[in-house]
């Protein structure tokens, strides 16, 4: 059998094809299989509904800065939606881009809106809310998640270790915040430091030498 | 569970460089290819691959961050052997998802094993492969082959997790840097969606021995030599003042007495400047020899060895956090690349028991690349040159393959590129 050969490179080519893949010159002779699959031109889809979404906010913010031009006595609003919609961008883009590890992902998001909400509350004339509301309930609820969905995430023992260590950090800046007294409304933050103190607990007297084991690990020089 | 050894490995020195340099373009893998002559059957496959892992216990790892470093840690996930579902060295470490880092896949007659670089070498990758064959081989033909004695490898060097790097450091000064220009910048449309567009030719090994004998010189040599003027004659005019430079990988082991199963080797730069000799064969072969003297004295692979070492132990360095060093990895890899066209590697000779041979066509190995590489791997009487490349266009593989047909060297071509471009 005389494999399909090019006469411009002088060389046999293997797979069904009709052109030399060096030069492009006609074949000729019988088809050897290629040791290469042919597969499916993957390329990467691009969610339609993200691209709704973002041409929506798009809308919606050049729609908001034309109507504040038009109406400017009633002050600089449409900040306050290119802000929201720019935050909302920051946690659903990290979301999608961690997608492919949901534990990993809530503890990050915990640090992004806990920062943005204190961001929105300083520039909006500080109150205080992030801090007496959003940071203590969000990192406690993802806490209290990732406890009871580590199973149905399959998450490792040593990486839900790290996650609630890394979580537990929150409470601690709770502490400090509720000792300096920036903190007004203290029930919340008193909460998280009892939950945040507590799965420490738990972790050490359950799993000590596995927290220990995954310590040294990550922490190694 | 079955996590209760807590067997973790830093990462090797060499390796270091890899989880921070991987992306999708160039995702520091590489691929060993064997093409048996009868279709591979899924269910042994995966039986060889359970028995060979237990040999090498390197290979069971995922790859995680420290706070300082990255580490490996030994895993419980199994390795499953699967048909060849994406384009050849894929990503196989993802930040976010811990898996294994390597994978075994099958397609008709050819089993490729990808491994990410962190893990191992190609030294390291090609002993796994040769067991893998030769237990699959074992499995479905028990009557021809069931009392072959086991290959011949040493246990220490299928499960030395040593690194080799901090052995043989020391002290010695390095020799006065030299100073690099920029090298020549291969350009060209990329291949899509940073797929990698692989063409393996297949040549008698004796006819290139013969022709590298006539030359006077070694087969790396002449290997390099050819790629420099492939690349010489798709070079634009204006650019001839910059020297064509190729990274060759050193294999330290054959340097320095080592069993490691993990990364041992280095990179020496070759090159050859357009504008300052004639270009002939002749020429490039002096300067080229030139060089590999010197690139592989004692002194100099001392050197080698030293390179990272010093980094590595700094102080500051170590208490940095990950992110940081990263991203100073990244800087400083970005700037040795830009020293370097393009890289070629000779792997070598894989050695398999004589008995079965009669079951296998040939072996070829190549690698992700962001430019274009050659690799080229020696099986019996075939030698394979394995040419990955980010660019759409085969030009200089054409050169290369042309230069070989010129001399009367009969060359089989096989490509992953599809044919409505």
């Amino acid at each position: 059998m005389i494999l399909k050969y090019c006469d411009k490179c002088k060389v046999s080519v293997r797979g069904n094809r009709e052109h030399c893949p060096l030069c492009n010159a006609v074949l000729h002779g019988e088809a050897e299989p290629s040791g290469f699959p042919r597969l499916p031109n993957e390329h990467k889809k691009h969610k339609l509904w993200i691209s709704i979404l973002a041409l929506s906010s798009v809308s919606a913010c050049i729609i908001c800065l034309l109507l504040n031009f038009l109406f400017r006595k009633h002050g600089q609003w449409s900040l306050f939606v290119l802000g929201g919609v720019v935050c909302m961008w920051m946690t659903l883009g990290l979301a999608l881009y961690k997608q492919r590890n949901i534990p990993k992902t809530m503890v990050w998001e915990v640090f992004l809106v806990g920062l943005l909400s204190v961001l929105w509350d300083y520039f909006t004339g500080w109150r205080g809310w992030s801090i007496n509301y959003v940071l203590p309930i969000v990192s406690m609820g993802v806490m209290v998640v990732l406890v009871f969905l580590s199973r149905l995430f399959h998450v490792a023992a040593g990486s839900l270790i790290v996650y609630l260590l890394v979580d537990a950090l929150m409470g601690v800046i709770q502490l400090v915040l509720l000792l300096t007294g920036c903190i007004t409304v203290p029930l919340p933050s008193l909460l998280c430091v009892g939950v945040s103190t507590v799965m420490l607990a738990a972790m050490l007297i359950f799993r000590g030498r596995k927290v220990r084991e995954e310590l040294r690990r990550r922490l190694h020089l | 569970m079955s996590h209760s050894k807590f067997r973790w490995a830093r990462l090797d020195t060499a390796a270091k460089i890899f989880p921070c340099t991987s992306s999708r373009r160039d995702p520091k893998v590489f691929c060993f290819v064997c093409e048996l002559k009868e279709l591979v059957q899924p269910g042994p496959l995966q039986q060889a691959l359970e028995q060979t892992l237990e040999l090498f216990p390197g290979f069971q790892v995922i790859l995680k961050r420290g706070m300082f470093w990255y580490y490996l840690e030994e895993s419980d996930i199994r390795p499953v052997a699967r048909k060849e579902y994406r384009p050849p060295c894929s990503p196989l470490y993802d930040r976010d998802v811990h898996t294994l880092l390597f994978e075994v896949t099958y397609y008709e007659c050819h089993v490729n094993l990808e491994v990410f670089h962190a893990v191992s070498d190609g030294t390291g990758a090609m002993h796994f492969l040769r067991v893998l064959i030769f237990r699959y081989l074992q499995i479905v033909h028990p009557k021809e082959l069931g009392g072959l004695p086991d290959l011949d490898y040493d246990a220490s060097e299928t499960q030395s997790m040593d690194d080799s790097f901090e052995r043989y450091a020391n002290h010695q000064k390095k020799p006065k840097t030299r100073h690099v220009h920029r090298a020549l910048h291969l350009h060209g449309t990329k291949e899509p969606d940073g797929n990698l567009n692989v063409v393996i030719g297949t040549a008698p090994v004796k006819a290139l021995l013969d022709y590298s004998h006539r030359c006077k010189t070694s087969l790396t040599m002449v290997l390099c030599a050819l790629v420099i003027r492939a690349i010489r004659s798709e070079m634009p005019v204006r650019d001839l003042k910059r020297p064509v430079v190729l990274a060759v990988p050193v294999n330290l082991r054959n340097h320095f007495r080592s069993a490691s199963a993990r990364n041992f080797f280095s990179v020496m730069d070759v090159g050859y400047n357009f504008s300052k000799g004639d270009g002939s064969m002749q020429d490039i072969l002096h300067t080229l020899e030139q060089q590999f003297q010197k690139g592989l004295s004692p002194a100099e692979l001392q050197y080698r060895v030293n390179q990272y070492i010093g980094l590595i132990r700094n102080p500051f360095a170590r208490i940095s956090p990950l992110s940081c060093k990263d991203f100073a990895m990244r800087v400083g890899y970005r700037s040795t690349s830009r020293k370097e066209t393009s890289a070629v590697s000779n792997v070598g000779i894989i050695h398999m028991p004589p008995q079965v041979a009669p079951y296998l066509r040939q072996f070829a190995v190549f690698v992700s690349t962001e430019k274009m590489q050659l690799c080229s791997l020696t099986y019996e009487d075939k030698i394979t040159f394995s040419f990955s490349s980010a660019f759409a266009d085969t030009d200089i593989q054409r050169c290369f393959f042309r230069f070989l047909t010129a001399e009367g060297i009969p060359v089989e071509v096989d490509t992953n590129l599809s044919e409505n471009r």
